[in-house]
């Protein structure tokens, strides 16, 4: 069942467009991520949902029902902020108990709900303490717990993971999808980090400059990105322009390259992306697999990155191209030459739809 | 916007009147030579206070800000007394130091045989100079001070290492950065003396004139009135525009650097050097602000050379015949009943006004800062007169009201208020109140459970300013309290300008009890004050 819908919203700020004509829906119990750059328009958007601001232009309907009149403080959202805006002059308990007592619930169902979702975040006993006693993944828990707490319909997270640092985010992010999901909250997720849009999302929305670009699952999203913004804000580097022949293979200025997933007509103009873990090394003598695509040319760097190696380098027809390859054999120095296989399947290589407008 | 409506409409009727006469008398002023020359005295003087201030106080404000000894935060607080003092008590206290029979005077006359005092600074320049630093001291060691601690020590270094030389390091990075808070205090330190009047008129004698002291001449003594009202009008117009430039400038401090902990960037005081500055700066505090105090109160307790309580007791009785003679002990009680009207007041306006301020920029809020810091910047003279002027006829005939007094006093108190709360409200991030409002609660809902809890103290601290300042008004207070009801200041002028060494005495008395309350009150302050707050 769609529980949001979000129509043609714009947004002006000082006469520059943050939304452009946003539309999007989302079904109960499912968890959307926004993803995009910082300034994309994304935290705004969710302002928009929760009321925080109004659009120039769009509806949003919730339930059915056009929500453009109602304040934030009657919508029964949840919203978990960027810095988590804890009230600094309450205790953990009080912060998490405030949307109830907002709620006017007798204050046995408030010590009840309280803790059980003190519980649920794993903060039993933690009701007492000071917000300035306590760690930043411990403000983070007692964030989301304050949100959770009085049942939201839909919950939305600004970036709630950016204010820690990358070891606890890994963890987190990980307890944030579990405990969703447990309760089986509606949520809108916003991110500028992909590794965290991919872990906690049933879907992704990919904005830039203000317009969704792509809303997609997960793997769709890695495996088909729309087009060229969305693939390089996945961290795909390595575009080809190509023209594709009669037997389905893209002709390219480095070689015929055969897509498993290619779409479009002989002689369509395609961009071909090679993502970075597509390659194997190759030595001079072996011979490619059926399908398979050699890449020569000069190693412009190499970095360890431990579990693979940072490979750049420059072809002959002075493309340069970016590749992580396995650290099972080391590969050749800076400088030196070096031979690449690329593959078609699953993730070789990817026609990057009809080639970008210009 | 129905809450600055009273403000302005005081305003309003307090200048309009004037605004009639002002034509013909403006030009009448500026072409008299007599005005001229007592506009430029007032400039003069207020020039030559804040400059012998700063040097004088920025000595002590790099102390205050780098280094760390103990009994610092004792001495901090002790150094903010001296501002908060009634000018009256100011000016008593250094007649109880310096004047003819003052302390220093009378021990040099007992200690070498002098026939006559050898320090003649009664009615000069140099005795008000003196008290315009001491009054003033602390606003740079506030100001300056904080701002100064505030500051990276690693951007000194930095210079340093960038091969500068420990002076070339102030001079191009410390200077340019601390100079928004320099300025900031210079200007507050210029209008403060510039308005300054309960000091001119009581230590330096009818010699000597500024505009707020002319202003009260001319109504008062001469009952020139229009000439007063011009003379009000100038003096507006001209601490109303550099009260404008010290908010603007007030705002762009407020922006840059990201604060440090104060306790990082302080050390304690290792070489030699750094310990002499330390101690030297200490004592000067010591010896400069504590000595005037100290004098009022040996002052209070001695008649002829031995200790006595007989000034304390005086008070409780009437001794003159007069009928405008009101028993002392009825001065503090009307002081304390007024600080009290006054302060609830100044609260409640002052709270609005500030939650207004706080509020979404836009245009009402730019302009309304510096017009709301007009009570502080317009002379108290001024507002008192204005009073007389506009409150003594129909619609709002108040003028024999003893209500007047708590209103001017709010009026004053009002901007201390406005001033506490506003860096405590600015300061709450806007997304506390939007997860409160997400999380279910209604506009006034996250007034009462977000915004009032973190300024609470905030607002205590308005709360005793308000009350210490309407404690300690004179000079609106000299022109609409009824005789029949001064305050502790009215009172201690009236004992100051009788003759006598009852009199004399019971001045010394009755000012070391406002000083002791004014004092005790901000002490107990100090305990409360977090962050910027109370700063303004």
């Amino acid at each position: 069942m769609v529980l949001l819908e979000v129509s043609n919203i714009c947004k002006k700020f000082n006469s520059k467009l943050a939304l452009d004509e946003v539309s999007f829906s989302l079904e109960e119990g499912r968890i959307l991520c926004l993803l995009g750059p910082s300034g994309c328009g994304k935290t705004t958007l969710l302002r928009i949902i929760a009321g925080l601001e109004a659009p120039d232009k769009g509806k949003v309907v919730f339930d059915e029902i056009d929500i453009a009149a109602i304040p934030p403080h009657r919508r029964q959202f949840g919203m978990m902020f960027q810095e988590f805006a804890l009230f600094p002059h309450k205790n953990v308990f009080e912060n998490v108990a405030f949307g109830l007592e907002r709620q006017r619930r007798t204050p046995q169902e408030i010590t009840l709900l309280t803790s059980q979702t003190l519980d649920l975040v794993g903060l039993k006993g933690f009701g007492q303490r000071k917000i300035n006693e306590i760690s930043g993944g411990e403000r983070q828990r007692v964030a989301l717990a304050r949100s959770l707490a009085a049942r939201p319909r839909l919950l939305m997270l600004d970036e709630p993971l950016g204010a820690l640092d990358r070891a606890l985010r890994e963890r987190l992010i990980l307890d944030l999808r579990s405990i969703l999901k447990k309760v089986g909250v509606t949520a809108i997720f916003v991110t500028h980090d992909q590794s965290e849009a991919f872990t906690i999302s049933d879907f992704i929305a990919v904005i830039d400059r203000g317009r969704i670009e792509q809303i997609a699952a997960p793997e769709t999203l890695y495996l088909r990105p729309k087009n060229q913004t969305v693939a390089r804000f996945l961290g795909f580097n390595n575009f080809l322009e190509g023209i594709i022949l009669e037997d389905g293979g893209v002709q390219t200025k480095i070689g015929v390259f055969y897509p498993d997933s290619g779409k479009g007509n002989k002689d369509d103009e395609v961009t071909l992306l090679l993502r970075p873990e597509a390659a194997r090394l190759i030595d001079a003598l072996t011979q490619p697999a059926d399908n398979e695509t050699i890449i020569s040319g000069m190693v412009q760097e190499r970095l360890f990155h431990g579990r693979n190696y940072h490979l750049s380098l420059k072809t002959e027809t002075g493309l340069f191209l970016t590749f992580e390859v396995s650290n099972q054999t080391p590969p050749p120095q800076k400088g030196k030459p070096i031979r690449l296989a690329v593959g078609p399947a699953g993730m070789a290589v990817e026609p990057v739809s009809v080639k970008e407008q210009k | 916007m129905f809450y600055f409506y009273p403000v302005l409409r005081l305003f309003g009727l307090s200048f309009l009147p004037e605004g009639n006469w002002d034509l013909g008398k403006l030009r009448e002023l500026v072409s008299d030579s007599f005005y001229a020359q007592t506009l430029w005295f007032t400039t003069w003087q207020a020039t030559v206070s804040t400059v012998l201030t700063m040097a004088l106080a920025l000595p002590g404000a790099y102390v205050f800000a780098r280094f760390k000894f103990r009994g610092k935060s004792l001495l901090q607080a002790f150094t903010t007394v001296p501002f908060v003092l009634p000018t009256v008590v100011v000016a008593a206290a250094f007649r109880a130091l310096l004047g003819p029979h003052g302390l220093v005077n009378d021990w040099l006359m007992a200690g070498f045989n002098l026939s006559s005092a050898p320090i003649q600074i009664d009615r000069t320049i140099w005795f008000f100079l003196l008290a315009h630093i001491f009054y003033n001291y602390t606003v740079v060691l506030r100001i300056v001070g904080g701002f100064w601690a505030h500051l990276e020590s690693d951007l000194t270094e930095a210079a340093q290492m960038l091969g500068a030389s420990g002076w070339q390091a102030f001079r191009n990075v410390t200077l340019p950065l601390l100079w928004p808070a320099i300025s900031a205090a210079m200007l507050l330190i210029f209008i403060f003396c510039f308005s300054s009047f309960g000091v001119i008129l009581i230590l330096g004698g009818p010699r000597f004139a500024t505009i707020e002291v002319e202003i009260y001449r001319q109504a008062v003594h001469l009952f020139n009135l229009p000439v007063a009202a011009a003379l009000s009008l100038i003096q507006i117009i001209f601490t109303f525009s550099l009260m404008w430039i010290f908010t603007w400038l007030q705002r762009k401090t407020a922006v840059d650097l990201n604060p440090v902990s104060q306790v990082a960037s302080q050390v304690r005081a290792v070489s030699k050097v750094q310990k002499i500055t330390v101690r030297a700066n200490v004592c000067f505090m010591l010896l400069f602000l504590g000595a005037p105090m100290l004098a009022l109160l040996i002052r209070s307790l001695t008649a002829d050379g031995g200790f006595t309580f007989t000034f304390y007791t005086a008070l409780f009785q009437n001794r003159s015949q007069s009928i405008f003679f009101v028993p002392p002990i009825e001065a503090v009680m009307n002081s304390l009943l007024f600080a009290l009207a006054a302060m609830s007041m100044a609260l409640v306006l002052g709270t609005l006004a500030a939650t207004y301020l706080a509020g979404p920029k836009n245009r009402g809020t730019s302009l309304l800062d510096p017009l709301f810091m007009i009570p502080l910047s317009t002379s108290a003279v001024t507002l008192g007169f204005g009073f007389i002027v506009a409150l003594d006829r129909p619609p709002l005939n108040l003028r024999t009201s003893v209500i007047l007094v708590p209103i001017a006093h709010t009026l004053v108190a009002f901007p201390f208020v406005v001033r506490s709360l506003l860096p405590a409200l600015r300061g709450i991030p806007r997304s506390l109140r939007e997860a409160a409002s997400v999380l279910g609660a209604s506009p006034w809902e996250v007034w009462r459970t977000v915004d009032l809890p973190i300024v609470g103290r905030a607002l205590l601290v308005g709360a005793v300013f308000a009350f210490a300042v309407s404690l300690g008004e004179f000079g609106a207070t000299v022109f609409v309290a009824r005789p029949q009801t001064p305050t502790m200041p009215l009172a201690i002028f009236r004992f100051l300008s009788q003759p006598g060494s009852l009199n004399y005495g019971q001045a010394m008395a009755m000012s070391s009890i406002l000083m002791l309350v004014t004092a005790a009150g901000f002490l107990f302050l100090e305990k409360f004050r977090i962050g910027t707050i109370g700063r303004f």
